[in-house]
């Protein structure tokens, strides 16, 4: 046998594989069960046409394992069962390119396999060829197999190639266009001068002519460019797959029992993207291993089941992709790192107080914290969080966690399908030119004067009357430039988190290709990669969540906290949050609860000074609560402070009705004002 | 070091070895401010396709920043930067060096130029100074 032939098969065979295990991951639906046997099928009869018997046998097992009368009956079981199809996989894969290797790994799980799937006598290898349902002609399912390889073989250098080629040709057609719209602009204005002269008629024809091609053109390269940008495109589950020897590897030394779920469905990513988040997330997934999710013993203490869990998912959402390393385990504590922010010189003790949880958790991400955890052979590589971040930001991607104590960790990262030219809003600021990916832009807007309160001790823009998201001026990032003034454009970013941006002008959409700063320009400011404008500047590519939070650290007024508890009642999460913030940010403790009966029993357990509560929320509403408060003999002279949403005359005596103090109104709501208010009636 | 390359920031004289020095241009007029970058980082330029990073030499090193005309692109290893410059002396023979005062932190020695001081830069250690901020 010819060794191309060994080579092709070694490709083909890896690739069954991969599917093999994408496969095994969705049993044990039905479809997912059949296409396993005509997998198994397949590759079996290309092991034993090639003369690796011994990859043929052990195949042949496997597929015994999952015929219909070996089934697992229970959960159990096939947890099981599929254990030991990724183990004989995983010795296939290596088996593949070494028999040696497969010879000596075989025995014990030939063994148990064959203990699986009920003898079938003295049948032999020849009966096994048995027919089975749909595309499994051997000689077709090769030929599919050796056309898949041949498309693989493309490379990717040439791939790489073809996107350049593409790319610079997409510029200069963008180049072409707009100097052919100036001809034919200048060539018009000089028709009344000299009208009627067969030459001007001439260079008009040419130049509309040119115009013409030149739309064209552009036709012809979008279409290829977006035919390159699919080509380029690689299924995310691949790259999860690949996980997936490192997770049970390690969580076998670490110890620790770990259920692993992978979703990523058809999500894919630009293939050089697939490779760039490799170890970024591989980082991610050491560190939940290691240090999210607790030893069996210490999770059944916290009745947790013993088994930790762990899920990569990943998803599409528009020109960009989702994803996402979770786990179960103790969650991040941001009383901790505020303090560990505080220890190492970070934040001081006022800017660690005033700092919101949110905003604490994102510490996890600076480079004095990442590596002060406890450093273990695993994940105490030198690699931090900060790296990860870096690397992320760097091809226009964002991450960021969300952790509940005891309860898990969350990291989510979010970066664009494609490398590829990539369409940009282009605004300035004093003559500054940057760029925001189209991807993260909501809408443009205004900057309107009323409409700008504040939150938690930081500029806030209020979108609608309900939503208040955090106000950024880029003048305030930029030196020499005047600060943003009512009217000036103001670009709502949706992602990750939705905040305003004021500039100074927004020149409109261009269609650019990001590089990632070098390595003298990545660690400064907030940039991380930069574009070249049809003009020849070059222009940063914007980071509006890294400036937002930049401004949050830098915003570290002295508040002297007052050791005054405010209990803090509102069903919905975001108003709730909101109010906590900004309470808690004036120095106060405080407590929360979702609705009027949660209130009641904080009151019942915890003392608190005073009580900040909505109007409308389900189970006890605010007047209810405001009674029972009045009606308590422990809390009857609790100073009362309702919010409405409604602010009507009805709702006015209705809460002074039942007894409360004040009165405030959602929709004319001001932060200084409720903090004034508290003050006086804590006084 | 026989020679070294010297050009003048905030009235100083300073020098380079001569294979750190990439490249010599007109000053640009136009460049990008970084956000929320240490004043010594003046912004980038567009430099075949990438940005450029340009840094106040004079400002970095604690003295009053004058007018600049010239663009010295300065390379180590990894790190590329441009500084401009008042204006560019190019190579000269390097005058004996005395081992530089404490708070010269990134040079390599001190010596005269004719009757003016010199120093010459160590330009590792100064670029990756520089891009910690």
């Amino acid at each position: 046998m010819a060794s191309s032939h060994q080579e092709l098969f070694l490709r083909v065979a890896t690739q069954r594989l991969d599917r093999l295990e994408g496969l095994l991951e969705r049993l044990p639906e039905e479809a997912a069960l059949a296409e396993l046997r005509r997998e198994l099928h397949t590759l079996k009869g290309e092991a034993n046409v090639i003369g690796r018997r011994d990859v043929g046998r052990l195949v042949h097992l496997l597929e015994d394992a999952f015929g219909p009368s070996a089934l697992p009956r229970d959960e159990a079981s096939w947890a099981r069962r599929l254990d030991l199809a990724l183990e004989t996989s995983d010795l296939l894969r290596v088996g593949l390119g070494d028999p040696e290797e497969l010879e000596q790994g075989r025995g014990p799980l030939e063994a148990i396999l064959s203990e699986l799937a009920p003898a079938r006598g003295a049948a032999g290898p020849q009966a096994l060829e048995a027919p089975l349902p749909l595309r499994s002609e051997p000689a077709q399912a090769e030929a599919s197999a050796a056309a898949s390889a041949r498309s693989l073989s493309i490379g990717e250098l040439r791939l790489d190639l073809l996107a350049e080629g593409v790319e610079r040709t997409t510029l200069a057609r963008a180049r072409i266009g707009s100097s052919s719209r100036q001809l034919l602009k200048t060539l018009t204005s000089l028709r009344d001068a000299y009208d009627g002269q067969p030459w001007l008629k001439e260079l008009l024809g040419s130049a509309r002519q040119l115009s013409e091609d030149s739309f064209a053109l552009d036709q012809s390269v979008q279409q290829l460019s977006e035919v390159v940008r699919e080509l380029r495109l690689s299924p995310i589950q691949g790259l999860f797959l690949d996980f997936r020897r490192p997770i049970r590897e390690l969580s076998r030394r670490l110890g620790k029992e770990v259920g692993l779920s992978l979703e990523a469905g058809q999500a894919e990513l630009d293939h050089a993207l697939v490779e760039l988040l490799r170890e970024p997330l591989l980082h991610l997934i050491q560190n939940a291993l290691d240090h999210g999710l607790e030893p069996g013993e210490e999770r059944e203490a916290a009745g947790k089941p013993r088994a930790g869990s762990l899920a990569l998912r990943a998803w599409q959402e528009g020109t960009r992709v989702r994803l996402s390393v979770g786990d179960d385990g103790r969650g991040l504590d941001p009383t901790r790192l505020r303090e560990q922010a505080r220890a190492v010189g970070l934040l001081s003790a006022a800017q660690a107080e005033r700092l919101s949880d949110v905003d604490a958790l994102d510490l996890a991400f600076s480079a004095g914290l990442s590596t002060a955890e406890r450093v273990s052979d695993i994940s105490g590589r030198g690699v931090g969080l900060d790296v990860v971040r870096a690397r992320v930001e760097q091809h226009r991607g964002r991450v960021w966690v969300e952790s509940e104590l005891g309860r898990g960790t969350t990291f989510h990262l979010d970066v664009p399908i494609s490398l590829l030219l990539a369409p940009a809003l282009h605004v300035e600021v004093s003559g500054n030119a940057y760029a925001l990916g189209v991807d993260q832009v909501e809408r443009v807007t205004l900057l309107e004067e009323e409409r700008i309160h504040s939150m938690a001790g930081r500029p806030a823009y209020s979108l609608d009357g309900e939503t208040l998201v955090p106000l950024v001026d880029l003048a305030a990032a930029v030196p020499g430039a005047a600060p943003s003034r009512p009217g000036s454009p103001l670009v709502i970013v949706s992602s990750p988190r939705r905040l305003a941006l004021a500039v100074e002008k927004v020149l409109g959409q261009i269609e650019v290709v990001f590089r990632p700063l070098d390595a003298f320009m990545s660690g400064i400011g907030t940039a991380r990669s930069s574009c070249v404008l049809p003009d020849g500047r070059a222009a940063l590519l914007l980071a509006p969540e890294a400036l937002s939070r930049r401004r949050a650290r830098e915003l570290s007024e002295d508040a002297r906290p007052q050791a005054r508890t405010i209990l803090v009642a509102d069903d919905s999460p975001v108003t709730r949050e909101l109010l906590v913030e900004i309470v808690r940010s004036a120095g106060f403790r405080v407590l929360s609860a979702e609705d009027g009966q949660a209130a009641l029993r904080t009151l019942s357990t915890s003392p608190a000074d005073l009580l900040l509560t909505d109007l409308e929320m389900p189970i006890l509403d605010g007047i209810g609560l405001t009674r029972a408060v009045r009606a308590d003999p422990d809390l009857h002279d609790l100073p009362v402070v309702l919010i409405t949403t409604r602010g009507s005359d009805a709702d006015r005596r209705a809460c002074l009705g039942a007894g409360a103090d004040a009165f405030l109104d959602k929709s004319r709501f001001d932060e200084g004002a409720l903090i004034e208010l508290l003050k006086r009636l804590l006084a | 070091m026989k020679q070294v390359f010297a050009f003048e920031v905030g009235r100083r004289l300073y020098a380079v070895p001569a294979d750190a020095v990439e490249s010599v241009s007109a000053n640009p007029e136009r460049r990008t401010a970084v956000p929320m970058a240490p004043p010594h980082i003046l912004g980038v330029i567009s430099d075949r396709g990438r940005a450029l990073g340009l840094l106040d030499l004079a400002l970095f090193l604690g003295h009053e920043a004058t007018p600049s005309t010239r663009l010295v692109v300065l390379g180590a290893g990894e790190l590329r930067a441009g500084i401009p410059a008042d204006s560019v002396r190019g190579l000269v023979d390097c005058p004996p060096l005395e081992p530089p005062d404490e708070e010269l932190a990134f040079a390599l020695g001190v010596g005269l130029l004719g009757e003016r001081p010199l120093t010459v830069l160590d330009v590792g250690s100064l670029l990756s100074a520089a891009a910690c901020g």
